[in-house]
């Protein structure tokens, strides 16, 4: 057997030996660690990893935790950081899985809100991590040639995101602010669309009309711009249209035979 | 912002004698407003991890103004798993956009089997992980086509086995690895007193030729099922047990540019501004008993 090969598996046992104490409370076998205080001092190794991913958590979804009170977080934090341990060096994706998993936890419940307020919270986080695009006038779309327009794709900014969710989660959301009054939210208003986006070092959390929905939705899931208006009437498809670019939802317009034919856009 | 003056350096390089912060978010605006008299600013690299944002476009701006360094976190180079090549691209991609006066990582490993513990655990230092940490280095050298500094980390327990000394491990790593050493002074201290060793050893040991950057940070005492323990808390000021440290350092090593960490209970910035002009009373005093 290669020297490398017992090099690399004697290193390998004493951090898997290291890792179990840590996340699975394993004992401390006396052979790994130096006797003296190590249990003792193991513990600021354990506080650290609950205390490091409760944070990030916290970082996260501020909203979520002022919900569910400080204990409760504490204890989500840790069943959730058992049931996915961070899978990379960068503590600010550790996260990414909260919401699916409040979902799995409380869909069944009343608070089945909580796994939306926590996609809103995500969101917001995403657009701020996102690249701002200049975008497009509406005029734009008058320069595009007319044999283009079946095959049109009209390109979202980076940084926005669309949600819908059938709980209030902009209510929710706004109610947990430091300014928030203290309104009551009704929890049975009805489903809300939402689009965050990002203007500057800002975000902004906008409710849309059913119509602009349909349309953001349908061109972000990749549909031209014709598909996308077909499922509206006329009026509607021009108020929507109207609405996304005048919120500087639009970077770019792209079409397919070009995309196909290079990747080159008119 | 209006540009300082670099009497630590240029955009480009640090003077031995320079003194920097690091950049944390809650300071990113007041230091591009008020565009304090500091050498260089060092950033955690996984906090600008992202594609855009109101982050990376400040620290666009503050480039204009001041030297940079970028100090990793979560690359876990000592670690049985090899590195991470996505997060190797993440920080290379980082570093060629911003172009540091520095790039650091830790004498640590946070994972194994593919599960982080994102915190820096000590390693033990045996020949095993010497032969790993010399390899993981060298592919992080190649991969950014620069020198790295390595950092010694605070500790609270030690691996049973070890062959040899944290300090002559980290002195033998730099003289095959090529890399540089980022001494944490604060680190040193911290696991002087868990450890019982002397922490002055641990500075005489060190390759003058290879100490590019200091680092300081507060500590506090901790009480864990009953017994003190010193923790790496970077959440008050430099300790006079610290600064000591720091002095004979300088003088074993002569003027190396310092950096002031804050990452808990974040104080006000002209908190870490009075930091940074009692590090550089502590260089100017040191560099002239020296001469």
């Amino acid at each position: 057997m290669p020297v490398w090969v017992n090099v690399m598996s004697e290193l390998r046992e004493q951090q898997r030996r290291f890792h179990a104490a840590l996340f699975d409370d394993a004992g401390l076998l006396p052979q790994l660690l130096r006797p003296g205080s190590a249990e003792h001092s193991f513990a600021v190794y354990r506080n650290n990893l609950e205390e490091g991913t409760r944070k990030a958590l916290l970082a996260d979804y501020p909203v979520v935790a002022r919900l569910v009170g400080s204990a409760c977080f504490r204890t989500l934090a840790h069943d959730y950081r058992r049931a996915h341990p961070s899978r990379t060096g960068n503590l600010g994706t550790f996260g990414a899985g909260f919401a699916t998993f409040l979902e799995q936890r409380y869909g069944t419940t009343r608070y089945a809100y909580l796994a939306d307020v926590a996609r809103l919270e995500r969101a917001i986080d995403d657009v701020l991590c996102s690249p701002l695009v200049p975008a497009l006038p509406l005029d734009a779309l008058a320069n595009v040639a007319a044999e283009h327009h079946a095959t049109l794709h009209v390109l979202l900014q980076p940084a926005c995101r669309l949600l819908r969710s059938p709980w209030p989660v902009l209510d929710i959301w706004r109610a947990n602010q430091a300014d928030a009054d203290d309104a009551p939210v009704d929890l049975s208003s009805g489903t809300v669309h939402l689009v965050v986006q990002r203007t500057g070092e800002h975000t902004v959390l906008r409710p849309l009309e059913a119509h602009s929905w349909t349309l953001l939705s349908r061109l972000a899931a990749g549909a031209t711009l014709a598909s996308a208006l077909a499922a509206l009437d006329v009026d509607a498809g021009a108020r929507a249209l109207r609405q996304i670019f005048a919120w500087e939802l639009v970077c770019a317009l792209d079409s397919a035979p070009f995309i196909t034919n290079g990747g080159i856009s008119p | 912002m209006g540009l300082v003056s670099y009497q630590g350096g240029t955009r480009d390089t640090l003077a031995a004698n320079a003194v920097g912060i690091g950049l944390r978010a809650a300071h990113t605006r007041e230091i591009m407003e008020r565009a304090p008299a500091l050498d260089w600013l060092e950033i955690h690299a996984e906090n600008y991890f992202c594609p855009g944002g109101p982050h990376l476009e400040a620290l666009e701006r503050l480039r204009e103004g001041y030297a940079l360094s970028v100090h990793g976190v979560g690359l876990s180079l000592g670690s049985a798993d090899g590195l991470d090549a996505d997060h190797l691209a993440q920080l290379a991609a980082l570093v060629e956009r911003f172009e540091p006066v520095l790039v650091s990582e830790h004498l640590a490993w946070g994972a194994i089997d593919g599960r982080h513990a994102n915190d820096l655990l000590p390693m033990p230092y045996t020949e095993a992980a010497l032969v790993q940490m010399i390899a993981a280095v060298g592919r992080v050298q190649d991969r950014l086509k620069r020198q790295l500094l390595i950092e010694n980390v605070s500790s609270y327990v030690e691996f049973a086995h070890a062959d040899m000394t944290e300090w002559d491990f980290l002195a033998a790593l730099a003289r095959h690895s090529g890399c540089g050493i980022l001494l944490d002074v604060n680190n040193i201290d911290v696991s002087a007193r868990n450890h019982g060793f002397d922490p002055f050893c641990y500075i005489d040991a060190m390759p003058r030729a290879a100490v590019a950057e200091i680092h300081l940070a507060g500590h506090s005492l901790q009480r864990f099922n009953g017994v003190e323990i010193v923790v790496d808390t970077h959440d008050q000021r430099v300790a006079g047990s610290t600064w000591c440290l720091l002095r004979h350092a300088v003088r074993r090593l002569g003027p190396v540019p310092l950096l002031i960490e804050w990452d808990s209970d974040l104080p006000p910035l002209d908190v870490l501004l009075e930091e940074v002009a009692l590090a550089r009373a502590c260089l100017g005093e040191c560099h002239v008993r020296a001469a």
